[in-house]
């Protein structure tokens, strides 16, 4: 009886460790987004101040403001608004044909064409940079938003998980379309896309996700101010006149990780099974 | 007018050959089965019809027009599959009024059809349900009502029941046969299961390795098998055929259900024989017997202990004699000399 | 004739094939294909990035970079960063992964995973920056912590000897919650009844760790390493954002030095060079991510 009433308390001990550990877990991945957070409201001598505040003593929301002054965020803002969004929206233009057609047809080519998406899967864009950018150069491209959308419409590991689904849906499915009188128009839409809707919400989250935070591409394919996008914008603050005003560095951060936050907080469970699936496809 | 006629038909897959030359002709308003083990191209059989495969060679024609180059949704044909093939992001009303829309049915007609035919399968409270929210039954009533809606010229059924229980199979099996007797279309219905060709059928179509052995009525092909072939598929346990009972190659069968323990008037051959197994079936034993010429098989409410020995007699009218080739030859006067001769020893 | 009419309907579904894959497949071969030839093709010249003239000049430019002390030293830097961070990311994401999927506080567990993704899906960019501020070696909050605490600074991305460790340690604070996602897909394919079984034969739980679990997701663990390397050796927006390949090259990194070579330098022949190098230890450990794989698939 002794030895049962020393389990319980033994389980209850290790189910409170578990909890501080996990809270401990908890704060080490949030604090560092706080501590922007925090800063981005301080005034620039609080934020240096030793000991530091964990809360601004007051709120400077005109950080905020100052930070559009310095930099012109908000034409950023637009233009990672554009290329996301265009890149999101012209790629199912571009795969959803693609992976149909390797799911659902027999021609010559069709084992290269495959190959192709498997390479596009496999080099980087680190490879690529250089070539492409002499090619938007001698096409006179550079001072476009051209090159920060182009290349990525034909995301090759859309194609490759849009295959997989269109691949999964029962042949005698579409036999019963095609008994139905639908055309190849019709089942396309009418019922193999709305069966592979897990795959395309999948798919724009991550293209999504990944346009907004790409910082190498539009770093190398935009010269001018104009054309920068966020990540590229906000990267350059730390340099120019804000050098270690860090609550103004830190207010244009948060303009930046504000969006992609939000579109996590909403779909995380989906977005985490989106990453997982993209990890072990 | 719902005919079908497949003419010199030859499918080849890559360089598989499947049928070589197929020529069938459908009746209007029949039920027709296509009935066969796995592999004898009853179901390539049934998708050259619908014209989600095409002949190698040959022509298909339904209601007397060729069909050949004509799209499956332009047949005027309804077809249920074995898995259902159900529109799984479509509620059961979407799912049964997609053909009519794609046929461009304007609104009120469609609503009123999908009404009407949800009403006669037993539908109609579940219309706004996904089919992943269905019973096995209930699905395949959908798949029914999709196909009943479009009001085609011909059913196809491709092994429709294969998926359910026992019970709910038997039940269907009736509904299917009433609904054929309501409609008066034709139905193709593919099959492996003899049972159901024999209570639904009213004509047989019985294939083997890509031709057709027998076609004809239920009652026919049961007591007129034109091959051994055709006399082992349908009957359960199947018929006892001795091979080498007779000279010339030739075989003799009878059914298990025809021999008799008891002495009979009519002329007869007798065997010698003894009980191997006895099988309960409650109206019926089924007996397996040693004999001379190897096991045979019985089918008789008479009782016998196991091991016993006993005569059996079997009655000249219930003989079906074969040839060296396996197809059936008349019984005729000398046969039967020749039988009586070969079982008097 | 009928045959013609028949293979006219086969002929129209080839064609529908081909048109729907060919968009696809002509910005694949532009934006992949081609990039990878005129690559290797341009590191065999010389020339500058502006101006389109260029001079043939053989292995001139590979022979610049294996005589360059400093392409050592990146090539070196890389290595080593890709080995700390693939060792330190696994050994961490198994260990929380395993722990999180042994503890039954499902609606705790949940959070502690969204929590450690989350810098997942933030940008490089964003983590710097705040990284860069944490780690600032007077004012930053790490050291201030350190400060109160009566310890010595830590000078974090301001000492060479010093800087890659830091950098590391940001890259796996980022990262790791992906990878915890990773490791724990692959324990939920290890069946219960083994467990169950081991439970049976009390077997304690580091044996049970070490003798069934380990060797379960090993096939899986090795796969995701492969990937992880791969990605390493694309290091580039913390390098840029954070150091700038310094203090005196001591993050400097294949990508970071190609990037350096062609806009800082103005050398894109040298730059393509560097980057046919690493296109070939791409397709090396790609090779050996497809045997690794194959492995994967003949183990489950």
């Amino acid at each position: 009886m002794q030895t049962y009433d020393r389990d319980i308390i033994l389980n209850k001990i290790t189910r409170a460790l578990n909890v501080i550990l996990k809270a401990i877990v908890i704060v080490i991945f949030i604090f560092p987004f706080y501590w922007m957070v925090s800063t981005s409201l301080k005034d620039l001598t609080e934020a240096l101040q030793f000991p530091p505040t964990l809360i601004p003593s007051s709120f400077h929301w005109e950080n905020f403001t100052h930070v559009f002054e310095v930099v012109p965020i908000a034409q950023y803002f637009k233009n990672s608004v554009i290329v996301s969004i265009t890149v999101l929206v012209l790629q199912y233009l571009i795969i959803v044909p693609a992976a149909y057609s390797l799911s659902r047809h027999e021609y010559r080519g069709k084992k290269l064409f495959f190959g192709l998406v498997l390479l596009g899967q496999m080099i980087p864009q680190q490879i690529t940079f250089l070539p492409v950018y002499f090619m938007f150069s001698r096409m006179k491209l550079l001072g476009t938003l051209i090159p920060l959308i182009i290349p990525f419409i034909s995301n090759p590991f859309g194609i490759f998980m849009l295959r997989q689904y269109f691949m999964q849906i029962p042949q005698e499915v579409i036999e019963a379309a095609k008994l139905d009188d639908a055309s190849n128009m019709k089942i396309m839409f009418k019922v193999m896309m709305p069966m592979a809707k897990p795959a395309l919400v999948t798919i724009g989250l991550l293209s999504f996700i990944s346009t907004w935070n790409n910082y190498f591409w539009p770093l190398i394919m935009t010269s001018s101010e104009t054309l920068r996008t966020l990540p590229v914008g906000v990267a350059a603050l730390k340099s120019s006149e804000t050098l270690q005003m860090w609550n103004i560095i830190m207010a244009g951060n948060v303009v930046l990780v504000l969006p992609i936050l939000i579109v996590y907080i909403v779909a995380s469970k989906k977005i985490r099974n989106s990453f997982t699936y993209s990890g072990i496809k | 007018m719902g005919t079908i006629q497949l003419k010199n038909v030859k499918k080849q897959f890559d360089k598989d050959v499947v049928i070589e030359n197929l020529n069938l002709d459908i009746e209007d308003g029949s039920f027709t089965v296509l009935v066969g083990p796995s592999g004898c191209g009853k179901s390539t059989t049934l998708r050259m019809i619908t014209g989600l495969d095409d002949p190698t060679e040959g022509d298909i024609y339904i209601d007397g027009q060729k069909v050949n180059d004509v799209t499956p949704g332009k047949r005027d044909i309804a077809m249920v599959f074995q898995n259902y093939a159900l529109y799984p992001t479509m509620t059961v009303r979407q799912n049964i009024a997609f053909g009519l829309e794609n046929k461009k049915v304007p609104k009120e007609e469609r609503d009123r059809r999908v009404k009407e035919i949800c009403e006669i399968v037993g539908l109609t409270e579940y219309l706004d349900r996904k089919p992943s929210k269905l019973s096995g039954g209930q699905r395949q009533r959908v798949a029914l009502a999709r196909a009943m809606v479009k009001q085609p010229k011909v059913f196809l059924m491709d092994e429709p029941l294969s998926n359910l229980d026992a019970k709910l199979r038997a039940q269907m099996r009736v509904e299917l046969i009433e609904l054929h007797k309501k409609l008066g279309t034709t139905f193709v219905y593919v099959t492996h299961d003899q049972t159901e060709a024999m209570s639904m059928a009213d004509t047989i179509v019985l294939m083997k390795d890509g031709y057709i052995v027998q076609q004809s009525s239920p009652r026919e092909l049961y007591n007129n098998p034109n091959s051994v072939y055709a006399a082992q598929f349908i009957g359960t346990p199947q018929m006892n055929v001795l091979r080498d009972a007779l000279p010339d190659g030739k075989m003799l069968g009878f059914r298990p259900e025809k021999l008799s323990f008891r002495e009979m008037e009519a002329p007869h051959i007798t065997l010698r024989v003894q009980v191997a197994t006895k099988e309960m079936l409650g109206s019926e034993i089924i007996y397996s017997l040693n004999s001379k010429y190897g096991t045979l098989m019985a089918k008789t409410d008479y009782e016998i202990g196991g091991g016993a020995e006993a005569d059996i007699y079997v009655p000249f009218s219930s003989m079906y004699l074969f040839g060296q080739d396996e197809k059936r030859i008349e019984l005729d006067d000398t046969a039967r000399e020749q039988i009586k001769s070969v079982f008097a020893e | 004739m009928k045959k013609k009419e028949r293979s006219a309907s086969e002929k129209r579904d080839r064609l529908l094939g081909i048109v729907t894959a060919s968009p696809a497949a002509i910005l694949l071969c532009v934006f992949t294909v081609y990039p990878v030839i005129y690559l290797i093709y341009r590191s065999l010249f010389s020339g500058s990035l502006i101006s389109t003239k260029k001079e043939f000049v053989g292995i001139d430019n590979y022979k610049e970079i294996l005589f360059d002390e400093t392409f050592h030293k990146v090539l070196m830097n890389t290595i080593i960063y890709t080995v700390l961070f693939v060792g330190l990311t696994m050994v961490l994401a198994i260990i929380i992964a395993v722990w999180l999927n042994g503890s039954r506080q499902k609606k705790l567990n949940n959070m502690v995973e969204a929590c450690i993704f989350t810098p997942h899906v933030i940008s490089m960019v964003s983590v710097s920056i705040v990284f860069l501020w944490l780690m600032e070696p007077d004012t930053g909050f790490f050291n201030m912590v350190l400060t109160s605490l009566g310890l010595d600074k830590f000078p974090f991305l301001s000492s060479p000897s010093t800087a890659m460790i830091s950098l590391v340690l940001v890259m796996v604070w980022k990262s790791v919650g992906y990878y915890v996602l990773l490791v724990m897909a692959a324990l939920q394919t290890v069946p219960v009844s083994i467990y169950e079984a081991a439970e049976l034969d009390n077997t304690p739980k580091i044996r049970t760790f070490f003798k069934i679990t380990l060797p379960m997701i090993s096939p899986t663990i090795l796969f995701t390493c492969v990937v992880a390397s791969i990605a390493s050796f694309r290091i580039f927006d913390a390098v840029n954002v954070m150091t700038q390949g310094g203090p005196v090259d001591s993050t400097n990194t294949l990508v970071y030095y190609i990037y350096a070579y062609a806009f800082r330098y103005g050398n894109p022949g040298v730059a393509c060079a560097a980057g046919v190098v690493l296109l070939v230890l791409v397709c090396i450990m790609t090779y050996v991510q497809f045997g690794v794989s194959r492995n994967k698939v003949h183990y489950q």
